[in-house]
C-alpha cells in the first residue's frame, strides 16, 4: 500500500490515558451527545506538516468525565506524548505519570493532572512544554465511553496482559497473556493501578499497551484487508470531535499505516515517589525527562542511553 | 492475378485523369468536377476506413480495444458523521461506487486490454492517479499492467466476467470522500506462441474525489498470472504492487 489510522492512534491514545475527572466548569458538559474523543491543535494558528521529516506529536489526554462533568476541565490521571516521524515510519509513546508534581504555569506547584482543570488541554500542554521542553503539535482527549465505543465497535482488542491483575476499584481482573478485552475490560486494564508493584508508572506502562495493541490490531486487519481502515475511521470519527479537515485526517491515518508497532517505543518518564505534604506524588527526573523530549522531538526516536527500564 | 473489376477501377480513373488533356474550357471543367468527386469519394472512404477501427486498415490504424466493464456488486457506506447509519448513505454510495467503477473499468482497459498500448513506453497508464500514486505506480508496471513486454510476446487479450465491490467513507457533512474499490480482473490472453494465459490482477484501489473526478489515490495489487497448456513461461509476471 503506498500509504496509510494514525489518527485513530492518536484518538484511542487519549482515552487510554483517563481514569478519575471531576467536571469544574460548564461549556463541555459530558452528556450521552458528547463526543467521546476531542482532537484538536495544541497551538491556535499552528498546522504541522504531516508529510515532512520532523516528528508530529501528539498529547494523549484522558479524561474520566462522567456524564455532568465537563470534560475539557477535568483532572487527567494519566498522560501520553505520541511522537511519530512521517518520513521514517518511527515512533515513540511517553508515559507521564498523573501524580507527577510540576509547576504549573500561573498556577504554582501540583500534580500535573490539575492542570486540565485550572486551564483545559492548553494548560496541559503548556505546563509539559514548560517544564521539559517538549513542543506538542496536537492533543487527543477522550473520555470512558469513548474508548468503550470505540473498542466494541472494531470488535475488541486483543491485549498482551504482562501480569495478573485484580483491582476492586478499576475493575481489573485478568490473568496474565493474550487475551482479547470488551470496551469495558480495556478500560480497567489502563485505569489499575492498586495491583501494579509500580502503582502510577505501571498504569502509565500499561497505557502504552493498549496503544500498541490498537495499532498492532489496527495493522494486523489493514494488512489482511485495507478496506478495514474505513470501519476503524468510522469508529474513530463518529466518537470524536476533530480540528481538523478529513485530508488531515487521512494523512495521519495513512502514516499510521507504515507505522511498525513492534518498532514502537513504550516507555514512561522516569523518577521516583515521594509526599508533599500530605499528597502522594511522584517526582519526575526533570533532566533525564528534557533529554529524552529533546532525543524523541528530533526523530521520533529515543537512544538507547535515554530509554528507562519498564515499570510493571 | 488482379480482380478484373479493380483493374476496371484503374483504368476508369487513370482515363479520367488523362482525359483533360482535350482542349476547350467547358469539357475540362467538367472533367476537372468528376475528378475532384472521385478523389474525394476516394479519400472519405479511406478516412471511414480507418476511422471505423475493426474493419479498417489494420496496417496503419488502431488496433479494436475489447469492451470491458467491472461488474459491481455489495456496495457498502462507511459513515463518519455522528448518529449517521450505513442505511441512509446506500443510495449515494451506489452513484459514487458506480462512478469509481468507471474509472476502475477505464484504467483496466488502458494498462490490459488496449494493445495500441502495449509496450508503449510513451503511454500515461496512470492518467487516473494522483501524482503521488501515478509516481509509485510508474515502479509498478509490471503488476499493474499487462507487462512491459506483452507486444512481443501475447497476440490477444479478451476479458472475462470480473467482480468489483466497494467501501465509501463518507465525510462529517455526509458527502462522499473515498472509495475503495475491491476488483477481480481476469482475463484470456492468446499468446503469439498459441499458448493461453489466464490473467489475474486482484487488489484494492483507494479512489478520492479531486477537482470533480475520482482520482486513484493508492493501491494493493496482486497479480497471480497462469499459463495454461501448452507450457511456455508467460508474457506476464507474477507479483504484488503497493
Amino acid at each position: 500500500m503506498t500509504r496509510r489510522f494514525w489518527f485513530v492512534l492518536v484518538a484511542l491514545a487519549a482515552w487510554v490515558a483517563g481514569t478519575a475527572v471531576v467536571g469544574l466548569t460548564s461549556g463541555n458538559v459530558a452528556t450521552a451527545q458528547t463526543p467521546g474523543i476531542i482532537v484538536g491543535k495544541a497551538h491556535a494558528g499552528y498546522t504541522p506538516s504531516l508529510t515532512g521529516t520532523k516528528p508530529v506529536v501528539v498529547l494523549a489526554i484522558g479524561s474520566g468525565a462522567r456524564p455532568g462533568d465537563d470534560v475539557m476541565h477535568s483532572l487527567s490521571d494519566s498522560l501520553h506524548v505520541i511522537f511519530i516521524n512521517p518520513a521514517t515510519h518511527a515512533a515513540s509513546i511517553v508515559g507521564v505519570p498523573r501524580d507527577s508534581w510540576v509547576n504549573i504555569p500561573g498556577y504554582g506547584t501540583n500534580k500535573i493532572n490539575a492542570s486540565m482543570v485550572d486551564g483545559g488541554p492548553a494548560l496541559v500542554i503548556k505546563t509539559m512544554e514548560a517544564n521539559w521542553g517538549v513542543h506538542i503539535d496536537y492533543y487527543a482527549l477522550t473520555t470512558f465511553w469513548g474508548i468503550r465505543k470505540i473498542v466494541d465497535s472494531v470488535g475488541g482488542l486483543t491485549v498482551d496482559v504482562p501480569f495478573a491483575m485484580s483491582d476492586p476499584y478499576s475493575h481489573a481482573n485478568f490473568q496474565p497473556g493474550v487475551q482479547k478485552l470488551t470496551g469495558d475490560q480495556t478500560l480497567a486494564f489502563s485505569r489499575d493501578r492498586h495491583s501494579l508493584a509500580s502503582g502510577d508508572f505501571g498504569r502509565s506502562q500499561n497505557g502504552g499497551r493498549v496503544l500498541l495493541a490498537l495499532l498492532t490490531q489496527f495493522r494486523k486487519q489493514f494488512t489482511a484487508d485495507p478496506s478495514s481502515m474505513y470501519t476503524w475511521i468510522g469508529a474513530g470519527l463518529q466518537n470524536t470531535a476533530v480540528d481538523l479537515t478529513m485530508d488531515q485526517t487521512m494523512g495521519l491515518v495513512w502514516t499510521c499505516t507504515h507505522v511498525n508497532p513492534k518498532t514502537v517505543q513504550d516507555i514512561v518518564l522516569p523518577g521516583g515517589t515521594g509526599m508533599q505534604g500530605s499528597l502522594s506524588v511522584v517526582f519526575i527526573d526533570a533532566a533525564q525527562a528534557r533529554k529524552i523530549f529533546a532525543d524523541a522531538q528530533k526523530d521520533a526516536v529515543i537512544s538507547k542511553p535515554n530509554v528507562p527500564p519498564p515499570f510493571t | 492475378m488482379r480482380p478484373q473489376g479493380r483493374r476496371y477501377s484503374w483504368r476508369v480513373l487513370a482515363e479520367g485523369r488523362h482525359a483533360s488533356k482535350p482542349s476547350g474550357a467547358k469539357p475540362a471543367l467538367i472533367i476537372g468536377i468528376v475528378v475532384l468527386v472521385a478523389a474525394a469519394a476516394i479519400l472519405a472512404v479511406l478516412l471511414t476506413g480507418k476511422n471505423g477501427g475493426s474493419t479498417g486498415s489494420s496496417d496503419t490504424g488502431p488496433l479494436p480495444v475489447p469492451q470491458f466493464a467491472f461488474t459491481l456488486g455489495k456496495v457498502t457506506a462507511a459513515p463518519t458523521k455522528a448518529g449517521e447509519t450505513a442505511a441512509k448513505l446506500t443510495g449515494r454510495a451506489a452513484s459514487s461506487a458506480k462512478q469509481a467503477a468507471d474509472v476502475m473499468s477505464g484504467f483496466y482497459t488502458g494498462a490490459f486490454l488496449d494493445p495500441n498500448l502495449w509496450g508503449n513506453s510513451s503511454a500515461n497508464y496512470f492518467a487516473d492517479f494522483d501524482p503521488a500514486a501515478a509516481k509509485s505506480a510508474g515502479t509498478k508496471v509490471t503488476v499493474l499492467t499487462l507487462g512491459p513486454n506483452a507486444a512481443a510476446q501475447v497476440k490477444t487479450v479478451a476479458p472475462v466476467k470480473s467482480p468489483m465491490t466497494a467501501k465509501v467513507l463518507f465525510d462529517d457533512n455526509g458527502a462522499p470522500y473515498q472509495v475503495v474499490a475491491k476488483v477481480v480482473f481476469k482475463a484470456d490472453a492468446t499468446l503469439k506462441d498459441g499458448s493461453h494465459a489466464l490473467v489475474l490482477s486482484q487488489g484494492q484501489y483507494f479512489l478520492q474525489q479531486i477537482d470533480g473526478s475520482w482520482v486513484i489515490v493508492s493501491f494493493e495489487v496482486k497479480r497471480a498470472d497462469a499459463v495454461k497448456a501448452p507450457a511456455t513461461p508467460s508474457a506476464i509476471p507474477t507479483g504484488a504492487a503497493s
